[in-house]
């Protein structure tokens, strides 16, 4: 790192607690679930079950400027992603437009499969079994033209992999680095990392970061039941010697990061001071998963012990066990350290999940919220965590924050943050 | 943490060729690799050519546990792998950095499998002597795809797959997956150089590709009018900054580079091929179709990579331009060029390598930044196939017709993506410490 700070002066969500920090912080505080039923075609698929945001796009005006932002060209997690960043450069007071050359924007997100039914409709023009065939199929290309005409080149740029990155740059007016940061569930933390390197860098003074998801889509909650990350009971017990999977919930974490003279000069509400960051890669099932999870953490947090966590906590049997163990092994006792994770309450939110649980651990260091504090009968592997949940951390002045992502994938990352006084 | 950042190992496939010297001379030759599409049958479509990669490069059938399958997955691997042997990383006589230290970014799209996955689902619906999927209810598509494997396949292929596969062949334990579209080779590149200077790595692979002649992403650009529809004269239809042109030939391929910092190569005996001097990067915020007229968004990019490399724009000898042959990026860039350079800009050659190969996407900044390598190295600037009537609104020096001798010291590789997302590399001749 260089001698230049990075300090978070900004914080925002949308989830199924609703749109912004304050959302957060009541729906941790409150303990209660906001997970509810699928409805019409999600209730065919698995899990049938999931945390969605319920705000009309009515209001979305009141975030983003609907002419500028066409929500024709938006998916839904780049709708999620703008949602959160309105609301956050209105708490930062920066008003979008130009005379942001030195800020910029970095969101982690999932590439996901375009609009099903559209897609089908495409396939049903395209395939056809082969001649003489009883099964298998062929895309039949004499139909090309056809089954073009059935997507819009709308369609086409929602899908765009880089397109939730872009649209937060011309949200905001920032000219400075964008990107979308992918690949795994890691991404929006990642994002968060690269963007407080950015700074380091000082390729930029100011950046929002996080991450934004969307998995209610047909294929791709398919496609994560065959992963085995759906519990099919109906609830998400982290770390619990009973847990038998996640749910899939919607949403968006993004902060804002800034140098330290400019938030200072502007008399910014500082969260934290942003004191190491790192990420890591292993492959899955490889013998050092453990250790290397446990590597992410202490290069990101050399010295010392977190006062808060904020682990993923999904639920999933292999997934806590590791990550339990992880933190066992690179911090020994967490008898003082509480965790906050919002999975249980909203579902699982892909990218978004580890910026949203970092903002609750950042709200509670700063005594900002009060997380409901749950007993978990862990087991062996994951009493480490499992007791987490039960204690609180230090609040104030001091209090250190590590934010933390394990992805299925073996895509790793962490943050650790000290609150000022 | 301070010192230069070099490449030491580059690799490269694209329409001109399989392996960085295959590309070089075809691109030096100034021969378009441009043609019909084969892949499949692009009748019904508006465009009908693209830069196709010319047969399969050697590839391993599996790194570890990953299974390396398709275009992209191929093309990735074996450009990563010719750039770790060119840098002497890898295989029995590996280098001395602990995999905490070795990190690969890779920038690409994404190889879109729906139509594929849901054909299966009805497939296992249709009823045996039934030939087509038409009667084939929506709704009753998704029970089927737990049962028919499709969704297994769609895991097997990713661009974290590729990355993956290629961090478990380079024994790296730090990965980043970007996309800034067209940018994103380079974006790719930034972000390892920013990670080698803040002493996260001290190796670090960067990869862009993407394998985008698909039903699907042609189609898409299709329907932006986007795509070059010259389909009787491929080999002319990519004509960047050429009055005539009228759109990007779609490509395909991947290109990678190693950076590590110049004390790191030298004290392990590497030959530094380049200096990868500096990033720019720097957004638009105006539009997702089309780049600021005004080029402001691009010079940015341009004036920062120049800044970072603690260079003047004086020592900037040659241009690789984004180039990509539509009106409106052409224009934008032309302008951005002379905010950037002003009165030099006309002793600046310039060529445009999406000429010879198509528009390769995320692949293109990576191209570009091997191609400014080979360029500096060899002291040769390579022409742009099809420049035959200068368009007064690009009004740049275009080497055309033949590579050219130049005394090239610093080298700006441009790429702007779609959405207004930017970035720029500058690259300097390697001449010793």
């Amino acid at each position: 790192m260089s001698d230049r700070r990075v300090l978070i002066t900004g914080l925002s969500a949308t989830s199924a607690f609703g749109v912004g920090s304050q959302a957060l912080a009541e729906g941790l505080a409150s303990g209660a679930s906001a997970l509810g039923e699928l409805a019409d075609r999600l209730a065919l698929v698995p899990p049938g079950i999931g945390g969605q945001l319920d705000l009309p796009r009515k209001e979305f005006r009141n975030f983003f400027d609907t002419r500028v932002l066409r929500l024709s060209t938006m998916t839904r997690q780049t709708t999620l992603g703008c949602i959160a960043c309105g609301d956050l450069m209105a708490l930062v007071g920066l008003e979008p437009g130009e005379g942001h050359p030195d800020k910029g924007a970095y969101l982690g997100s999932f590439i996901l499969p375009p609009d099903f039914k559209k897609q089908a409709i495409a396939m049903k023009l395209l395939s056809h079994r082969p001649e003489g065939e009883d099964t298998g199929f062929v895309l039949d290309d004499a139909r090309l033209d056809q089954a073009m005409k059935k997507a819009s080149a709308f369609d086409f740029l929602r899908a765009l992999p880089n397109m939730p990155s872009s649209h937060l740059s011309i949200q905001t007016g920032f000219q400075g680095p964008a990107c979308t940061y992918l690949g795994s569930d890691s991404s929006g933390l990642q994002s968060v990392v690269m963007a407080a390197g950015a700074i380091d860098s000082s390729l930029a003074d100011g950046m929002v970061a996080g991450g934004a998801f969307f998995p209610f889509q047909e294929v791709h909650l398919w496609w994560q039941q065959t992963r085995g990350l759906w519990t099919d009971d109906g609830s998400v017990r982290p770390y619990a010697a009973d847990r038998a999977g996640t749910l899939p919930g919607e949403g968006s974490a993004l902060f804002f990061l800034e140098e330290a003279d400019a938030a200072e000069a502007r008399g910014a509400r500082v969260w934290g001071e942003v004191i190491g960051w790192a990420h890591r890669f292993v492959t899955p099932g490889d013998p050092d998963e453990v250790s290397v999870r446990a590597e992410t953490l202490r290069a990101a947090l050399p010295e010392g012990t977190p006062d808060w966590i904020a682990p993923v906590g999904m639920g999933h049997g292999d997934l806590d066990r590791m990550e339990s163990l992880a933190y066992a092994e690179a911090f020994g006792d967490l008898s003082s350290t509480g965790a906050v994770t919002a999975v249980p309450q909203v579902g699982f939110t892909g990218p978004a999940a580890a910026p949203m649980n970092l903002a609750g651990a950042l709200l509670a260091a700063n005594g900002e919220t009060s997380p409901a504090r749950v007993t978990v009968a862990g087991d062996s592997d994951t009493s480490a965590l499992a007791a987490t949940l039960g204690q609180t951390g230090k609040v104030g002045a001091g209090s250190v924050v590590l934010g933390s992502s394990f992805s299925l994938d073996g895509v790793h990352a962490a943050i650790a943050i000290r609150v000022l006084a | 943490m301070a010192g230069r950042i070099v490449i030491t190992g580059t690799g490269m496939v694209t329409a001109a060729g399989i392996g960085v010297d295959a590309c070089w001379e075809t691109l030096c030759r100034g021969e378009s690799a441009i043609g019909p599409v084969t892949l499949w049958d692009p009748t019904g479509m508006d465009s009908h050519i693209a830069g196709e990669v010319p047969g399969w490069p050697d590839v391993p059938e599996a790194i570890g546990p990953y299974e390396i399958t398709g275009r992209p997955m191929s093309f990735g691997v074996y450009a990563a792998l010719e750039a770790m042997a060119e840098a002497g990383i890898g295989g029995d006589n590996d280098i001395d950095v602990p995999p905490s230290r070795r990190a690969v970014v890779a920038a690409g799209g994404f190889d879109d499998q729906m139509l594929g996955i849901l054909a299966r689902a009805a497939d296992a619906l249709t009823p045996a002597g039934q030939h087509d999927f038409d009667d084939v209810d929506i709704d009753a598509l998704l029970p089927h795809f737990g049962d028919v494997g499709a969704l297994a396949e769609m895991a097997r292929y990713s661009q974290v797959q590729l990355m993956q596969a290629v961090a478990h062949a380079m024994k790296a334990r730090q990965t980043l997956a970007v996309s800034t579209a067209c940018a994103g080779g380079n974006t790719a590149i930034g972000d390892a150089i920013c990670m080698l200077r803040r002493g996260e790595a001290d190796v670090v692979l960067a990869l862009g590709v993407d394998t985008l002649i698909t039903r699907e992403m042609m189609g898409g650009f299709c329907n932006l009018t986007a795509l070059s529809t010259r389909n009787d004269e491929p080999a002319r239809a990519s004509r960047p900054f050429d009055a005539n042109r009228d759109g990007f030939v779609m490509g395909e391929g991947a290109a990678a580079v190693i950076l590590e910092r110049e004390e790191v190569a030298l004290a392990r005996g590497a030959t530094p091929i380049a200096v990868l001097a500096g990033v720019g990067h720097s957004s638009d915020a105006f539009r997702l179709t089309a780049p600021h007229p005004a080029g402001t968004g691009m010079a940015l990019s341009m004036q920062r990579a120049i800044d970072d490399g603690g260079m003047v724009n004086t020592d900037i000898g040659y241009i690789n331009a984004h180039g990509t042959s539509t009106a409106a990026n052409d224009t934008a860039e032309t302008t951005a060029l002379g905010l950037v350079f002003g009165d030099r800009l006309p002793g600046i050659p310039v060529s445009g390598t999406k000429s010879i190969i198509g528009h390769l996407i995320h692949g293109a900044g990576a191209v570009g930044t091997v191609v400014a390598a080979k360029t500096v190295q060899q002291q040769l600037v390579h022409p742009t196939a099809n420049y035959e009537t200068p368009d007064p609104a690009c009004d740049l020096n275009i080497v055309a017709g033949a590579a050219e001798k130049a005394d090239v010291d610093g080298v700006l590789v441009n790429a702007f993506g779609f959405g207004g997302q930017n970035a720029t590399v500058a690259v300097r001749r390697w001449a010793g410490t």
